[in-house]
Parts: C-alpha cells; sequence; structure tokens
C-alpha cells in the first residue's frame, strides 16, 4: 500500500469523488448538500433503479442494468460484485483525474457487500487516495449479514487507504431502549453522513493547525477497527462545553469508557472568526476529563468564517472490533441517560427553524429506503482558511442556526485516562457469548464471532441453542436413565456444508434456530 | 460361455462391509451363494477415513465370506462412493465433413472420442464413461447410425469421475488384505444394474440407494445414463437427529428409527407417547420423532431433486423411482418419497412376522449384488479377459448398458 504523508500528494489536488453505493451510501448523500462541498463530485450508485432514482446527486451510475433489469441485489452479494464488474467502464470515467475518493456503503447485503471491493480495488489501480465509509448490520439482521459484511471489510481494508466502519450494533444497544427503529437507523444515517462530510474538509483546507487524512489513517489503523464518531456543534457562551458533551452523546461513545480503549484520537474543531484559545483550552478540557491518560490526539483547528460565533467538533477514534474488556457491559442507563439525551431529541430542539426536520425513512433493512429528506440544516466547517471563498460547508441533522458550543481544547492537554471501553455491547441476556455450559448447541447455530466452520473439529462439543433449550419439549427427559456417550457418526470428516449451512445439524434445530416456521411437511 | 462364473462383489459401506459371492450358470442366472458381513469401522460418509480399521473389517468380511461360500476369494469387484465422486454428461458432437454423408464407423469412433474427452480436475480419476445413443441431425436414440445419411452426429456421454485419493484409500483397503480388484464401480451405478431392468431404463427410472451414511442415485431416461451421484446423508443421519433433538442414546434412536418412526405420518402434532426402546424406558411424542424424521428425509429429498437435472424433473419424465439401501426401509419414507417425485415409487419392505428376506431381495445387498450382476454383463460381452482399458471401450459397453 502506498504510504502517504502529510506533505507529499495528500489529495488536495485533483477532484474529490464521492460514492454513495446501495441503499446506505444513496441515502446518506441524499443527506448530504452538493454545494456544501465544493470541489466533490457526489455520485450514487445502485442496482435498485427506482431508489437510484430518487437520489438528487448529479451523477449517477446505473450498474446491473442488465443482470437485474432494475431491480436490487436482493441480497446477494455475488449479483453486486458482478454489477460492479460489469460496470468498471462507468467507475473509470467517473475517477478520471480523480485523486480522492470517498465511499459510503452500508454492508451486509447485496449491493454493499458485492460491489463495494471491486470498486476499491479499481481505486487502488488508477492509485487514488481511497476512503471508505462503510457500516456494519445491525446483529439482528442475522449471522449471515454480519459475516458478509465482516467478508466485505476485510476484502476493502486491503485496498482501501483508510477504512471507517460503523458498527450499527453498537447505536442500537442504546436506541434500542429509548428510540425506534426508525430513529435508530435514521441517526446511523446522519452520523454517517457527518462523517462523511467531515472527510474531504480534512483532507483539503490547510488550517491553523492541521490535521489530515494521514492523522485519520493513523486513528483508523489496524485491522478490524471501528469507528467511533462524535460531532457536536456548540453555540453561545458555552459553546465549548456544548459542543463536547455533543460529541459525548454520539451513541459510539455512549458505552462506558469505550474512549480509553482507544489507542489514538483525532480531534478537530473549527470556529468562526471568533474562535479564541479559552473556548479550545476548555473543549480539550472536557475531552481530557474523560479520557484521563496521556495519549496521541491528532489534533487540528481551523477557522471557518461561515461557522459565525459557533463551534464546530470532530472526534475520530477506534476500537478493536473484538476488544472485550471484562464482562459485557450495557452501561448503566441512569447514569448515561442523564448524559444520553437522544441525539434526534437534541437536534428536535434545536431545530428551531422550521421545516428542517428530516423525515424518518420506512426503514425495512439494512438499506432503508430512501426517501428525499427535506433541505438539511447547513453548518459550515472550516474550510481552508486561506481560502475564504471556498468553504466546506458540512451538514448536520442539528439545527442548522443552533447555537451549540464546541468546547475549545487546550491543546497543551493531552491527559487523559483510558476508559475501559466495549465496542460491542451485547445484550445482557444474549446466550450467544455465555452459552449455558451443559446444553448443547448444534455446530452451525453458534454465533458469528465463534466461526463455527472452523471449530468443527470436536464435534463432540454440541449444545442447542438456548431457546430450544428453554423449550420443554427439547429437554432431555430426565426421568430416563442417563444417556450413553452419544456416538457421533461424521467424525473425522469434515461437516456437510451447503449455502453455508451445515446439514449435519438435524434439520429440526436448524429451523428453530433460524425462525420458528412450520415444518415442510407433504 | 457355458460354464459356471464365480464372482465377488465387496462394498465397504459405512455402516457394513459385505462381500457377496455369486454364481453365474450359463443360463444368465445369479445365486447367491455367500455373504460375509461385518459392522463397518473406519468408513464416514462412504468414504474410508482409516484405512487400518476398513482393512480390517474388509478381511474379516473375506474370511466369512470364503467360509460360507465354501470358495476361495482371490479378486473382487469393489463399489466405491463419496459426496467427491460426481457424473457428468458430456455431449460430442461432430459434424461430417463437406462432401461426406454417409455415417461410418470413423465418424462414430470420432464423436465417441469428442464426448468422452471432457476435462477432469487435477487428480481425478475416471472410474466410468458410458456412453448413450447417438443422434443424427436430431434423430435421438439410434444405438448403430452406420450407414445412415445426415450431416451432425452427437453422442452423450456420462463421464463419472473423482479424486484419485479417495479412491486409492478404497483400493487399498482391498489389495493390502490381500485382494485384487477386478474393477471399480461407482455404487448407484452397480446397483442400478440389479435394481432396475431394462424397460425401466427406457421409460425413465431413477434409482436411489440410502444408505447408512449416503445416498446415492443414478437416473436413466432412454436407456441412458443420464446422472448419477452421491449425497453424504443417510440413514446415520436421521438417528444421529432423533439422537440430538431428543437427548437419547444411539442406540435407542436407532431402534425408534427403524421401529417407531413414520416419515410420512401427518400426526406430527399428537401428542401420543411412544416407546422408543423394547423395555419401554425411553419414552417421546410419537408427533415429535416423526417431524424429526419427515425434516431430514425431506430435506434429503430436495437435496436429491436439486442435483438432478431440472428440464427432467419439470417435465416430469421419471416414471419410476425405485429405493434400495437399508434406509429406504424406513416406513413411510416411500409414501414420502412418492409424494415429493410424484411418479410411484418400489420401496423394498421387510417381510412381515420377522421372516429373513433373500438376500436377493433385501435391499441392503443391493449394491453387492449389483456388482455381480455388473460383473456379469461384463463378462457376457467380452469372453476374454480384457483390461480395464480395453473395457472401456464405449462400443462394447454400448450393448452392454442398454
Amino acid at each position: 500500500m502506498l504510504t502517504y504523508s502529510s506533505n507529499e500528494a495528500m489529495p488536495t489536488t485533483g477532484k474529490t469523488v464521492m460514492v454513495g453505493l446501495g441503499g446506505v451510501g444513496c441515502h446518506v448523500f441524499q443527506l448530504l448538500e452538493a454545494d456544501k462541498l465544493p470541489g466533490c463530485t457526489l455520485c450514487s450508485v445502485d442496482l435498485d433503479l427506482r431508489r437510484l432514482e430518487q437520489s438528487a446527486t448529479p451523477a449517477r451510475i446505473h450498474l446491473g442494468s442488465h443482470l437485474t433489469h432494475g431491480l436490487g441485489t436482493g441480497g446477494d452479494p455475488g449479483v453486486g460484485k458482478q454489477a460492479a464488474l460489469d460496470g468498471e467502464a462507468s467507475f473509470t470515467r467517473l475517477f478520471d483525474g480523480c485523486s480522492l475518493a470517498v465511499i459510503v456503503a452500508g454492508l451486509g447485503r447485496g449491493t454493499g457487500s458485492g460491489a463495494l471491493p471491486v470498486i476499491a480495488r479499481l481505486a487502488r489501480e488508477l492509485g487514488i487516495f481511497l476512503v471508505v465509509v462503510a457500516t456494519l448490520p445491525f446483529r439482528f439482521e442475522g449471522d449471515r449479514s454480519r459475516s458478509l459484511a465482516q467478508q466485505a471489510l476485510e476484502e476493502v481494508s486491503s485496498f482501501a487507504d483508510i477504512v471507517i466502519p460503523f458498527d450499527n450494533e453498537i447505536m442500537f444497544s442504546l436506541m434500542a431502549e429509548n428510540g425506534n427503529v426508525l430513529e435508530a437507523y435514521e441517526k446511523s444515517n446522519v452520523l454517517l453522513k457527518q462523517a462523511v462530510e467531515a472527510i474531504p474538509m480534512l483532507s483539503r483546507y490547510s488550517g491553523l493547525i492541521q490535521v489530515g487524512l494521514d492523522d485519520l489513517r493513523a486513528v483508523m489503523f489496524g485491522k478490524g477497527r471501528c469507528c467511533l464518531f462524535g460531532y457536536g456543534l456548540g453555540r453561545g457562551v458555552d459553546k465549548a462545553v456544548e459542543a463536547v458533551n455533543e460529541v459525548m452523546k454520539s451513541p459510539f461513545l455512549q458505552p462506558d469508557g469505550i474512549l480509553r480503549q482507544t489507542a489514538e484520537l483525532l480531534v478537530h474543531i473549527s470556529g468562526g472568526n471568533n474562535l479564541n484559545i479559552s473556548d479550545i483550552r476548555m473543549a480539550m478540557d472536557e475531552i481530557g476529563n474523560v479520557l484521563e491518560d496521556r495519549r496521541p490526539i491528532h489534533f487540528g483547528v481551523s477557522v471557518c468564517p461561515e461557522l459565525g460565533d459557533s463551534l464546530q467538533m470532530l472526534l475520530f477514534a477506534s476500537v478493536g472490533l473484538r476488544e472485550r474488556i471484562g464482562e459485557p457491559v450495557l452501561p448503566q442507563q441512569q447514569s448515561t441517560e442523564a448524559r444520553l439525551v437522544p441525539p434526534l431529541a437534541v437536534s428536535q430542539s434545536h431545530l428551531g427553524s422550521p421545516g428542517e426536520t428530516i423525515e424518518p425513512e420506512t426503514s425495512s433493512a439494512v438499506d432503508p429506503n430512501d426517501k428525499p429528506a427535506t433541505k438539511t440544516v447547513p453548518t459550515s466547517a472550516p474550510a481552508a482558511s486561506d481560502r475564504q471563498d471556498e468553504v466546506v460547508i458540512i451538514h448536520s441533522p442539528i439545527d442548522p442556526g443552533a447555537e451549540s458550543v464546541l468546547h475549545e481544547v487546550d491543546q497543551s492537554q493531552p491527559e487523559e485516562d483510558p476508559i475501559p471501553v466495549f465496542p460491542f455491547i451485547p445484550r445482557p441476556s444474549s446466550p450467544a457469548h455465555t452459552p449455558p455450559v451443559d446444553v448443547v448447541v448444534p455446530k452451525g447455530v453458534l454465533p458469528l464471532d465463534s466461526h463455527p466452520e472452523e471449530d468443527e473439529e470436536d464435534l463432540d462439543e454440541e449444545q442447542l441453542p438456548p431457546d430450544v433449550a428453554a423449550d420443554p419439549r427439547f429437554a432431555p427427559d430426565r426421568s430416563n436413565p442417563p444417556a450413553s456417550q452419544d456416538k457421533d457418526p461424521f467424525s473425522p470428516q469434515e461437516p456437510f456444508i451447503v449455502d453455508g449451512e451445515n446439514l449435519d445439524v438435524p434439520p429440526l434445530l436448524r429451523k428453530k434456530k433460524s425462525s420458528p416456521s412450520k415444518s415442510d411437511r407433504p | 460361455m457355458g460354464q459356471t462364473k464365480i464372482h465377488v462383489g465387496l462394498e465397504i459401506g459405512t455402516s457394513k462391509t459385505c462381500m457377496v459371492v455369486g454364481e453365474v450358470k450359463p443360463d444368465a442366472r445369479v445365486t447367491i451363494i455367500g455373504v460375509g458381513e461385518v459392522p463397518s469401522s473406519g468408513v464416514s460418509r462412504g468414504e474410508v477415513s482409516n484405512v487400518a480399521k476398513a482393512m480390517q473389517s474388509v478381511y474379516e468380511a473375506w474370511i466369512l465370506a470364503q467360509d460360507h461360500a465354501d470358495v476361495d476369494i482371490v479378486t473382487v469387484y469393489l463399489s466405491v462412493t463419496g459426496k467427491e465422486i460426481k457424473g457428468q454428461t458430456n455431449r460430442g458432437t461432430y459434424r461430417l465433413p463437406e462432401g461426406e454423408s454417409i455415417i461410418t464407423r470413423e465418424h462414430m469412433d470420432e464423436v465417441m472420442d469428442i464426448a468422452r474427452d471432457m476435462a477432469t480436475p487435477n487428480e481425478s480419476f475416471v472410474l466410468h464413461r458410458v456412453p448413450g445413443l447417438f443422434s443424427v441431425d436430431g434423430m435421438d436414440n439410434l444405438s448403430n447410425p452406420e450407414g445412415l445419411s445426415g450431416k451432425t452426429l452427437d453422442i452423450d456421454c456420462h463421464i463419472i469421475y473423482g479424486p484419485k485419493s479417495r479412491i486409492t484409500n478404497s483400493l487399498r483397503c482391498v489389495r493390502e488384505i490381500p485382494l485384487e480388484v477386478e474393477d471399480v464401480v461407482f455404487a448407484p451405478l452397480a446397483a442400478a444394474q440389479y435394481a432396475l431392468d431394462r424397460h425401466s431404463k427406457q421409460a425413465g427410472a431413477l434409482l436411489i440407494d440410502m444408505g447408512a451414511g449416503t445416498t446415492d442415485y443414478a437416473l436413466y431416461l432412454e436407456g441412458q445414463l443420464i446422472a448419477s451421484g452421491c449425497i453424504p446423508v443417510g440413514g446415520d443421519n436421521v438417528t444421529y437427529d432423533i439422537q440430538q433433538c431428543m437427548g437419547i442414546p444411539w442406540e435407542v434412536a436407532e431402534l425408534a428409527k427403524k421401529e417407531q418412526a413414520h416419515a410420512y405420518a401427518s400426526d406430527v402434532s399428537s401428542k401420543d407417547m411412544v416407546k422408543l426402546s423394547r423395555k419401554g424406558d425411553w419414552v417421546a411424542e410419537r408427533g415429535r420423532l416423526n417431524e424429526i424424521v419427515q425434516l431430514r428425509m425431506v430435506e434429503t429429498f430436495k437435496l436429491l431433486r436439486a442435483a438432478l437435472p431440472n428440464d427432467i424433473i419439470r417435465k416430469k419424465r421419471i416414471q419410476e423411482v425405485v429405493m434400495c439401501g437399508g434406509a429406504s426401509l424406513m416406513r413411510g419414507v416411500g409414501q414420502l418419497a412418492s409424494h415429493y417425485f410424484g411418479v410411484t415409487i418400489k420401496q423394498p419392505v421387510l417381510p412381515p412376522n420377522g421372516e429373513t428376506m433373500s438376500y436377493l431381495d433385501d435391499p441392503r445387498y443391493a449394491t453387492a449384488i449389483g456388482l455381480i450382476r455388473y460383473a456379469q454383463i461384463l463378462d457376457a460381452e467380452l469372453p476374454v479377459k480384457e483390461s480395464l482399458i480395453h473395457r472401456m471401450n464405449p462400443l462394447n459397453w454400448i450393448k452392454k448398458w442398454i
């Protein structure tokens, strides 16, 4: 992989292309506003013609017109991949003259998981600096979605310079209690939008204290990282504190101590012309309170007149996807509830100006149907301080005129403590993580993380899925004499796997695991 | 050929290893004169997984068969199966050169070579090349088109191949006894020689050999072998399912499967309790037991159907389905298969009152007896013992396989 340093060909020359791929990508792009991202070419890419037609981006690529005839992939990444391969010429044209590409996609179903690696490879071959922003599906979408998403992510990691994965599951564990599912998806998309807007801003401007894509890469470095992103906008006297609070309210930063688990942080603060040191110091103080030890913070500041009196703060960090410290903890809802004013609720209150609501989408799967969102809130973002006319505006769903305050952070104060952090907040009752010792789960129904296919060596350890175990009909009849050693007729051979399903597992148990549907009887 | 010949068929199966000695009389009748059968070990899903154990089983079966038949057994016909063995039909088309319009033997040889020449994966061993019938300019089912006028000559050849390594494993078990292997035969082919007659093969017949570890199938249409293969799901899977879902010992599950379960019962929600073992110390709901078996059997049939050529299924060209193999003795399997495939099923049934079946009627020995029949057919066309390669000459096979 080519290494870039901030002095060399950082993609400030050449144009920036932003690609929204699939349902999630197109939807996020609808939340963006093209004229707020000057110099960027926005392009929606999809197989589903209907969805594509609803997107308002200036450029659109319809993939797989002869493959699926305007329909989507139907959740099949193979179709997505084939469509992308067929459409390589369109992408080559799109990426012509481009130096930075940002691709936004939702992984887990067809278009994202299938087409994204192809496009990423193409961008790599063209020598473009590639940033990928991807979402991982919710756990309730199924193990197959999760594993497809992981796979696609790994493939993409080898091509992309920066990969920013957003794990919906992290948000969901918090939204579940107080938000409905529409809000959960909406929030996810909104955060994506903010992150996506932040990237070209990071790349192009040269602020007072510069932080760029190389810093972002350093923060996101490492395989299997999951992005923590926070965005805050503060106004008024306490804009610094307000902005930091906003940032901390980001669902990704909610789990107690999650920030402590990060290795590095990227913090970017921007404000209007009246941005002063005390604001910055206040903001960084707040951050420092949260993270209580010395750790590298990539810190950047810029001035953008459009922000006026407000202070905007961005925070990027990453944690390992599979790290866990101690017991998985759903953060005490009481303590976080005070902090966790649901972001949407906050934005509602801040949305003083009428007509600035963002309509919730009818979300069904990973890719909620796109509806053209109403005009999103423009917030100014710091552009190049010496390029006053070229303003990169970053949108946030929070009220355009809201005076949220961005905390100013004192750069000289990088002390922070590592807060123990759980990238995943498993449900307390999630039996998949702590299978009861004395029940039996057949292979193939183990959770995604434990890679059942690789663990097939000892077929003697079998356990029933917990819901089946709970079913009294399946409980081994204790009144009967103890069972003799269970014979396993299939060892030492590999299990018989068809379409990802382990057919050695009794169909009845597989059915119980997937869905309690009626059996296929004549 | 005016003498009695002895042929021995050896099947190293998942549940049993059996060596069957058959005597072929001059009038082509086959009599079974001895069977040596031992429970298998070291065999999983139809493939040898532990050579030492499998060899031990073969040795014991050999001793028993020799004793029973009172002959010395030196060479055997061996059947192999496994999910890695695949059957594929390759079509060869030959367009007559300009100026020629009469089909000659050279053209037939030429098209045969084209049909037989199919790229197989590296390290694979071709077990059979079974040619079908010729077709000249669309006129099908010609056994000998020599002398006919036409422009295009076609023939389908069904090629059965498998990984060399796995087939060699089975061969080793036998050769190191030491026994000589006369020929290696794909199991459903052997069973088909015995279970299907010429009329069935002409009309369209599917043979399903359901053993403990595998379900093998062979599909004939218009006398030609169209499809064959192996699905690594068998009677052991059903027992395993019962064992896992109900938490009972293997032996009890096996007994339940054989005696109590019914694959086609509509009473899967019934709460009747049924005794799973003779002593009555294990009981379960009848409905649940049936449901477990049914789900597994339906899934197996689904896999089987998916493996068959789609157009043949859709056009319902299969007139008859014949089931053999130990697992086909499960109650209700025939009805379920009949429902699933939409045709009449010939399912073997155990004789009532616990009478012993003759070997010839017993579906568990269909493969082994089929091997003897196979040997007999080979013999009938080749009075002189030919090498394996020569016997593969398709022109000789055309007459044999019809």
